[in-house]
């Protein structure tokens, strides 16, 4: 591999907002007394974020490149400053090939336009060339499934299952070189993103290179040999998928506060009529549980903060794996749990018994909700490190990758 | 081979990369075309009811009842022929003004130049263009009008009116894309400069004094040259040249400074 030339190679790659940006000069008014006032140091007052900081990077053809990183760390930026939608800051990008970037699917569809005229439209977007597109037109259809009497129907009418297998099917029939795939497969149904990810496995196959972003790591293990880990703006792993994604959890684990506060930058959604402050683990006599081995039992204390009072509110715990699926989750409503009312800043606990996972790292998300509307949604609002009993008799493979998460008491026999 | 760096982009008209992508601007154009007309009951016919109308109204209050002098000429057609010019081009103004923000799912999403924005905006009025000179046709039949040799003067003038409503649009589409506020300023500065164009009236009108002044918005002299071209007057040759020129002006301004722009819209919009 050293000795094929990269086909795509960042040097010192920066890139710089400055914060607050959109506000200062998105009107005259401010833009001219901006101007008039001649505030000397007005630029250093705002907030300079550095979404990128001196990345460096040589992907080879061929080559199926994953990219992780929270929320906000910069990996989005990364494709925009390659598929040269913004530029750079600082830098350089060298680029052998045409480079196809899916940062979105249905680009530029417009409902008011049939099914023809948007493949047309966003395959011309796209950067297909009108043959090209009138040659492919038949494979387009026939994997979008969409069936040749609605060609001829505004999009509007198709339902959204049908917009999105329309637009990724337009997507898939790319032939650049090189691609830049962002969260394409968060949308769909499960049986099409299945499909979506057996295409970017053809994709794979046929030799091209691709960079994906993905919050879905279990996607990302599967198509990506290499995997790039940015945090911050900086890269701060650069190898193997499965080590990237060990690197990757270890970085959520270290951006939970010690006193288990929720951190003030975590990502959260919600009115904010109700809000998580506070996460712990307790044991049964409610003192601090340090340690939570497989099969024993805990409580979760939830400290909330209360804005406005909520009538039978609806509460969830996910527990995630460190690929990001959930593997169940404790919802007072499944269970017919109902809180009654809360009224002023409280703390509620959820206990477990015997939990039923495997050593290993997992994380939790919160969500609060009453009828209408979530107050509240905190995702990796909490590490959990569940450890091995010390004596136990149980598998004691810890790679998840074959051993799985759960906990099932078992006994082969002979007879 | 790309290579990407900061300030990336000094080519002042990106030729090369514009042909390659020919294929977007058309598709950009039919879908600014389409979707304009989409769901209205008599269609494209819009196109040709808005100047027809403005004709009938002006032609009553200005003609009629304010009896502004119209060169010896009917009234309707005298200004007519100078609202064909006119409606193009502020149409094209008012498209290029919403061009940047309407399309900013796809400036943050995809690269390609983002000329194609102004220029499919400005692209999808010309089929209102040329519709306009079919109804043109048919007054002057009504009116007994003949063709003569000067109006092959009409093909030079639309170009030169496609270039004006170019540069002018081009300029708009980057200002608005980074100020809205010229949103709202785009609107009525158009109304204002439609009553500084002698379109309601001749420039005779204002005397030998102002004339020269009035020149100085290009749009006069295209809608005199127009005018002249239709009705077989004399051309006001120092009027086009004026016109060419400062519309040449406002050409390399625009594309200057939409380059120069185009480079914060993902950022900004």
């Amino acid at each position: 591999m050293e000795k094929t030339e990269a086909i795509i190679q960042i040097q010192q790659l920066s890139k710089q907002y400055r914060l607050g940006q959109k506000v200062v000069f998105d009107t005259l008014r401010e833009r001219l007394s901006h101007i008039l006032r001649k505030h000397p140091d007005h630029f250093s007052e705002q907030k300079v974020v550095q979404a990128l900081q001196n990345i460096d990077l040589k992907v080879y053809p061929g080559e199926v490149l994953g990219i992780i990183g929270f929320n906000g760390s910069g990996k989005s930026t990364l494709l925009k400053l390659i598929s040269r939608i913004t530029p750079p800051s600082s830098g350089e990008i060298h680029i052998q090939g045409n480079v196809s970037s899916l940062l979105d699917i249905g680009l530029g569809f417009h409902p008011d336009l049939t099914g023809r005229e948007n493949i047309y439209l966003n395959g011309a977007i796209l950067g297909m060339k009108r043959g090209e597109i009138t040659t492919k037109f038949a494979n387009i259809v026939a994997f979008s499934g969409i069936g040749e009497k609605f060609l001829d129907t505004p999009v509007k009418r198709y339902s959204s299952g049908m917009f999105v297998r329309l637009a990724f099917s337009i997507a898939a029939h790319l032939d650049s070189d090189i691609l830049l795939i962002d969260e394409v497969l968060a949308v769909g149904d499960f049986e099409f993103q299945k499909k979506c990810l057996d295409k970017i496995d053809d994709i794979t196959i046929s030799k091209r290179t691709v960079l994906f972003v993905s919050h879905n790591l279990a996607a990302i293990e599967r198509l990506c040999h290499r995997t790039i880990v940015i945090n911050a703006g900086k890269k701060v792993f650069d190898g193997e998928t499965s080590k990237a994604i060990e690197h990757y959890y270890n970085l959520h684990k270290r951006q939970t506060v010690p006193d288990n506060l929720l951190s003030p930058d975590i990502i959260r959604s919600g009115n904010g009529d109700v809000k998580f402050k506070k996460i712990q683990i307790l044991d049964d006599d409610l003192t601090l549980k340090p340690e939570i081995f497989t099969g024993s039992n805990f409580t979760i204390k939830i400290d909330l903060v209360v804005q406005q009072r909520i009538l039978n509110p609806k509460i969830a715990v996910y527990v995630k794996n460190n690929l990001g699926q959930t593997l169940f989750r404790l919802y007072n409503i499944d269970s017919q749990q109902y809180l009654g009312c809360i009224e002023r800043n409280t703390s509620i606990y959820c206990s477990i018994k015997n939990i039923p996972l495997l050593p290993g790292n997992y994380y939790l998300n919160l969500w609060i909700a009453d009828q209408f509307e979530t107050h509240d949604f905190v995702e990796h609002a909490y590490g959990l490190v569940i450890q091995e009993k010390s004596q136990s008799s149980i598998n004691k493979t810890h790679n998840t990758k074959y051993a799985g998460n759960v906990f099932v008491e078992y006994k082969w026999k002979t007879i | 081979m790309i290579i990407i760096k900061p300030k990336n982009r000094i080519t002042f008209f990106p030729v090369n990369e514009l042909y390659h992508y020919k294929d977007l601007l058309y598709f950009l154009t039919k879908k600014n075309f389409i979707v304009k007309y989409k769901q209205t009951l008599i269609g494209v016919s819009w196109a040709i009811i808005q100047p027809v109308m403005q004709m009938v109204v002006f032609s009553i209050l200005f003609g009629r009842f304010a009896k502004i002098p119209s060169d010896n000429v009917p009234y309707p057609i005298f200004v007519f022929s100078a609202l064909i010019p006119w409606t193009f081009f502020a149409n094209s103004l008012s498209a290029c003004n919403n061009s940047i923000i309407n399309h900013a799912g796809l400036i943050n999403k995809v690269y390609f130049p983002r000329l194609l924005i102004p220029f499919s905006a400005i692209g999808s009025q010309l089929i209102d263009f040329g519709l306009s000179f079919f109804v043109l046709i048919g007054i002057m039949i009504y009116y007994h009008f003949s063709v003569c040799w000067a109006f092959l003067m009409i093909f030079p003038l639309i170009l030169l009116t496609i270039f004006a409503a170019t540069g002018f649009g081009v300029f708009i589409a980057a200002l608005s894309g980074i100020y809205r506020d010229f949103r709202h300023i785009i609107p009525f500065f158009l109304s204002i400069w439609m009553f500084v164009t002698p379109i309601i009236y001749p420039p005779s009108l204002l005397g030998s004094k102002f004339e020269f002044l009035i020149h100085l918005n290009p749009m006069s002299g295209i809608v005199t040259g127009f005018r002249s071209a239709i009705l077989n007057q004399s051309f006001n040759w120092t009027a086009l040249l004026l016109a060419l020129i400062i519309s040449g002006l406002f050409f390399i301004i625009g594309i200057f400074y939409f380059n120069k722009a185009e480079d914060r819209f993902a950022d900004v919009v």
